[in-house]
């Protein structure tokens, strides 16, 4: 897909949701349920003021935790994927941790690492870290050896290697893990962000409207998370399309 | 000598020896063919000479140098994926330099004389994509191009960094004819123009008769003599002289204990 026609199918997408979301409000007609013309204008109002400083709380700490499981996981992913007796020793352990939700774990890391962002930042880092770590080990395992021998040849050692050959061999399908394991993060963000703080999309829609029944407020407090997750995940898909050039000129001889 | 192998063992594995006290050696500006069965060791003993692997008894030494490590002076070029999918044909050629600047003149992954200048790389990067004919590719991906566009990257790639030694394992074994012979002109010239030590490993009888001003036969099992087969004038025989070609066809299909 071309940018333009990106940008176009995203514009209808928008007018599409906005169009059903109406649809609902008249034929459910509860304060639930506010229509998009009352829920907009306090979106805006609101994103200048208070929900623009939580959502500037989950947005850092969503881009923290992506920060910290792609340098975690990246490298573990290429030990992984270049070094058979590791993966044979922890492709079992893997297998067997990686369908685990890891938002059970959410008690266990608030006693083990203190109330504190960086707990809430290392439980969302742990969803994505998996995702990202078994595609890298996966395409590192497929890197043809001739590849990997001929840039030897030209005199690379492990850090030029790792520069010129299994970063940006792997950096699409990391790309890819990530917006797909974005909808995953910001789930676990509201569901991490609900309580034990004081700032977030999460604690905002939960506590500070639902719980006191200001409904519009609320919508416009979904609305920022859907706008955070909608950004993410275009972004991600930006930068996605970049690297993929060498996919997308085939036939054109 | 320019490449020499003294009583080199080889094995992969406790079991699967290769070499086993082998030896030979090969001039400056010579061109060396090997040849051999599948699963014979000509590309373990590619490896070798590139130091991209290590013999586990004697040497080996390059221009007086023993080998134990990649040889920046060495240019490899293999049968195919050598290139970075994700790169242009540009990118590919100059990967070679790229990877000169990032590490700097250290002797290690590049020669002590190495300077860093951008527009010289730029100009010789120009030189070998015109020389190989693939200036007009240059912006294409390997996906987009022929097994023997692909290949003239690879040696584009090598020449830039200016070898005195070309190692190449089945360079044009997946080619077609034409194309292959075109190729295989191209590299006994750049030979002898820039003075390559060359070392060819093919599994075509053909072409090692062609291209080998010697040829070296490997054997399935272990090799423990180097049988090397000279082929004085190999550029007459192939095209003036069909009954000497011949004859040494046949003398290669008999050492490798081929039946006719």
């Amino acid at each position: 897909m071309t940018r333009k026609a990106t940008f176009s199918s995203a514009l209808v997408g928008t007018g599409m949701f906005f169009l059903l979301w109406q649809l609902g409000a008249w034929l459910i007609h509860r304060p639930i349920l506010p229509p998009p013309l009352e829920v907009l204008p306090v979106f805006t109002k609101l994103m200048i003021g208070p929900l623009g400083l939580h959502f500037a709380a989950s947005a850092g700490r969503v881009l923290a935790a992506i920060t910290l499981a792609v340098v975690t996981a990246v490298p573990a992913g290429l030990a992984l994927g270049q070094i058979p007796l590791l993966n044979r020793i922890f492709a079992p352990l893997i297998a067997i941790l990686y369908p685990i939700p890891k938002i059970v774990l959410l008690p266990v890391i608030y006693v083990l690492m203190g109330i504190t962002d960086v707990s809430k930042i290392c439980l969302i880092a742990r969803i994505i870290f998996f995702q990202i770590m078994v595609v890298v080990r996966d395409e590192a395992v497929n890197l043809h050896p001739e590849l990997i021998l001929s840039v030897r040849s030209l005199g690379a050692g492990r850090r030029a290697l790792f520069r010129y050959v299994y970063f940006p061999a792997s950096l699409p399908a990391v790309l890819t893990a990530l917006r797909i394991s974005i909808g995953t993060a910001i789930a676990v963000l509201f569901i991490a962000e609900q309580s034990l703080t004081n700032y977030g999309l999460g604690y905002y829609i939960v506590v500070e409207t639902y719980q006191v029944l200001l409904y519009p407020q609320m919508y416009a407090g979904i609305l920022g998370m859907s706008l955070l997750g909608v950004l993410l995940y275009f972004g991600v898909y930006t930068l996605e399309q970049r690297g993929n050039q060498h996919l997308h000129e085939d036939g054109k001889h | 000598m320019m490449i020499a192998v003294e009583n080199i063992g080889f094995a992969y594995g406790r079991h699967e020896t290769v070499f086993d006290d082998f030896s030979f050696s090969v001039a400056r500006g010579e061109i060396l063919a090997v040849i051999g069965p599948s699963g014979g060791g000509k590309t373990t003993l590619l490896y070798l000479l590139a130091g991209l692997r290590l013999p586990r008894s004697g040497r080996v030494s390059i221009n007086g140098q023993r080998l134990d490590r990649p040889r920046p002076g060495n240019g490899l070029v293999l049968q195919d994926h050598g290139l970075l999918p994700w790169s242009t044909v540009r990118d590919n050629v100059a990967l070679g330099l790229k990877i000169r600047r990032f590490y700097g003149p250290d002797g290690r992954h590049s020669p002590n004389d190495f300077t860093v200048d951008p527009a010289l790389a730029d100009q010789k990067i120009a030189y070998w994509l015109s020389r190989l004919d693939i200036a007009d590719l240059a912006d294409k991906y390997p996906a987009q191009l022929s097994r023997g566009q692909r290949q003239r990257t690879a040696i584009a790639r090598t020449m830039t960094l200016d070898p005195d030694v070309l190692l190449m394992d089945e360079p044009f074994s997946a080619l077609d004819a034409p194309t292959s012979e075109s190729l295989q002109d191209l590299v006994a010239t750049l030979a002898r123009e820039s003075d390559l030590t060359t070392v060819i490993v093919t599994h075509h009888i053909a072409e090692a008769v062609r291209m080998g001003q010697r040829i070296l036969v490997v054997r399935k099992g272990v090799n423990r003599q180097s049988h090397i087969v000279t082929n004085d004038g190999c550029d007459d025989v192939s095209r003036q002289n069909p009954a000497a070609f011949n004859r040494q066809c046949k003398a290669i299909r008999a050492l490798l204990g081929k039946p006719r």
